[in-house]
């Protein structure tokens, strides 16, 4: 009987929140810290730290529906929507001005998380560093900390993807690798130190644009 | 009939002793001067308690939030000097690094839309998060501060007061020194006793010539009540090619913003020496005689100053007679706003 009644409601259950799992590549492998990757402009990297925000899920206003998720720390990488109705999973990479200017707040938004900028009020949409082959630092580091609230520097980025109708389970790949390339070839040689707002920030934000996807 | 009048002047007595007691014992007091616009901050967020300004007051005095224990932020905001650095051209923070600004003064600062000289900090709650990770300031972090505090009984009794539960978190912590900031409040200067007619105090002559010459010539930008219009200007002081400090502009990587610094308040001026973004002048003298004949021509330099500000002797002796009816001795010596040892 209780098998039964599980049975008869779990879909309820199932369907009043949408799961997501984030699982970070480099390109069709597995992300794993430390690993060098190759770039097809000849250079190679290594990541240290990888952290973005994602929000706004489906025209959700609400702070707490920010997310930080940390590539290397699995327990941020999963987290729950409210059911979507229709096929489409769009939401917003980085932190929008509203956020940004609110005072402090919490939970993701915390900004003892590493992701607020101090000298500069607001946080970092997302977040990259590692080593590159040929980046011009002495100990051969880079380090994106991409933000920005202010027009005309303002990097936050609107993704849309189409998923099934009322998914339970939305698995979504963020792929690294899409940092550097797209409308805007990174060069790490030139480009390997992008700390504060501006043309730079902007460039990667385009390309980190289109790092999410629904299929390996 | 006697007995009666005087029961009414008694109980009438009483109520007044009960109502200054009340005042008094109130710590977190914000007050809306009559004719003042309204504040910027959102009080409704952040209620005010006693129980929280008295954590942020404590917060304000204490050096655990610096990475040492060495500096607090009262090591540069000095009560008596409108709370910044008297004597200081730049703070200095942890190790004896210096910095390159001058620490500005607080108070009014609910009125205020954005902090520091280059409005770099968008919010009263999250600006002192700068001085607090910044390497040279307190070189911090708040994720070690938060744990620091938490690890504190007195802390723990404090955040109890405040919040109901002894959990220390940065929205609390920010919060309440917030709370302390924004009952930093200066508006009882000879100037505003003047202006509300109290207790038929008035304007010395060269006060009162020294305030119609600041009101034609000053006023644009050092606009009444708060001394400030909160613009990004450039002054038109020489380039310091030390420092080469870009100001706004490199809040907003605009090259029209670049050497342009927020115009500061002049209440409590004659007390905050020393002067300009980077404390290079000393006295309020040298600063008058800058926007005589100092004024250094480029192309962002505020249209009111490219000509300078012509001022006879005479001129500048009112002026300065006016900037010192500024001060508000019963702020700088306010003793809710000290530290307290039994916080």
């Amino acid at each position: 009987m209780i098998r039964l009644l599980i049975f008869l409601f779990c879909p309820f259950f199932c369907l009043a929140q949408t799961q997501v799992e984030v699982i970070p590549v480099w390109g069709t492998s597995q992300l794993v810290k430390g690993n060098w990757y190759y770039l097809e402009s000849g250079d190679s990297v290594r990541l240290t730290a990888f952290s973005v925000y994602v929000g706004k899920f489906n025209g959700e206003e609400a702070f707490e529906g920010y997310h930080l998720l940390d590539a290397f720390n699995s327990s941020s990488l999963t987290f729950t929507l409210p059911v979507i109705t229709s096929n489409q999973l769009s939401f917003v990479i980085g932190v929008d001005s509203l956020a940004c200017t609110a005072g402090v707040l919490e939970g993701d938004l915390d900004p003892a998380r590493g992701m607020y900028w101090a000298w500069n009020t607001g946080y970092i949409h997302a977040k990259m560093q590692g080593n590159a082959s040929r980046s011009k630092d002495a100990h051969k580091e880079f380090e994106f900390h991409i933000g920005g609230y202010l027009r005309p520097n303002v990097p936050l980025q609107r993704v849309t993807l189409t998923c099934g109708q009322s998914p339970a389970k939305i698995v979504l790949y963020m792929d690294a690798s899409l940092w550097f390339k797209g409308p805007y070839t990174i060069d790490l040689a030139k480009v390997y130190h992008v700390v504060d707002p501006g043309r730079e920030a902007l460039h990667i934000s385009e390309n980190y644009k289109n790092m999410f996807r629904l299929k390996w | 009939m006697v007995k009666k009048r005087n029961i009414v002047i008694i109980s009438a007595c009483l109520c007044l002793l009960g109502g200054l007691g009340f005042i008094e014992k109130r710590l977190a007091r914000f007050t809306i001067p009559n004719g003042w616009p309204q504040p910027q901050y959102d009080f409704s967020k952040n209620p005010l308690t006693d129980e929280g300004f008295r954590l942020g007051r404590v917060l304000f005095y204490d050096p655990i939030l610096s990475r040492d224990s060495s500096t607090s932020c009262s090591s540069c905001h000095i009560q008596f000097s409108g709370f910044s650095h008297g004597d200081h051209r730049v703070s200095h923070g942890i190790n004896g690094l210096k910095g390159t600004r001058n620490p500005m003064v607080l108070f009014n600062l609910a009125w205020y839309k954005s902090f520091r000289w280059d409005g770099a900090a968008n919010h009263i709650e999250t600006q002192p998060i700068g001085p607090i990770t910044n390497p040279i300031e307190m070189d911090n972090t708040m994720e070690a501060v938060v744990k620091k505090l938490q690890r504190s009984a007195r802390y723990q009794r404090l955040f109890k007061e405040a919040f109901g539960d002894t959990v220390v978190t940065t929205a609390r912590t920010m919060k309440a020194m917030a709370q302390y900031l924004l009952c930093l409040q200066s508006f009882d200067s000879k100037y505003d006793k003047v202006m509300r007619k109290e207790d038929g105090v008035t304007f010395t002559e060269n006060e009162e010539k020294g305030y119609r010459f600041f009101k034609m010539k000053c006023a644009n930008c050092h606009s009444e009540p708060l001394f400030t219009s909160q613009q990004f200007i450039d002054n038109g002081l020489a380039i310091d090619t030390i420092y080469m400090d870009a100001g706004r502009g490199g809040v907003t990587q605009q090259p029209k913003d670049s050497f342009c610094f927020r115009v500061p308040t002049l209440r409590n001026i004659a007390v905050s020496s020393p002067y300009m973004h980077d404390g290079r002048f000393q006295s309020l003298e040298e600063v008058l005689l800058h926007y005589q004949s100092g004024v250094k021509v480029r192309q962002q330099v505020h249209s009111s100053l490219k000509k300078g500000i012509p001022m006879t002797p005479v001129q500048q002796a009112d002026l300065l007679a006016f900037l010192n009816t500024l001060t508000d001795k019963n702020f700088l010596y306010e003793l809710r706003y000290r530290y307290h040892l039994k916080d």
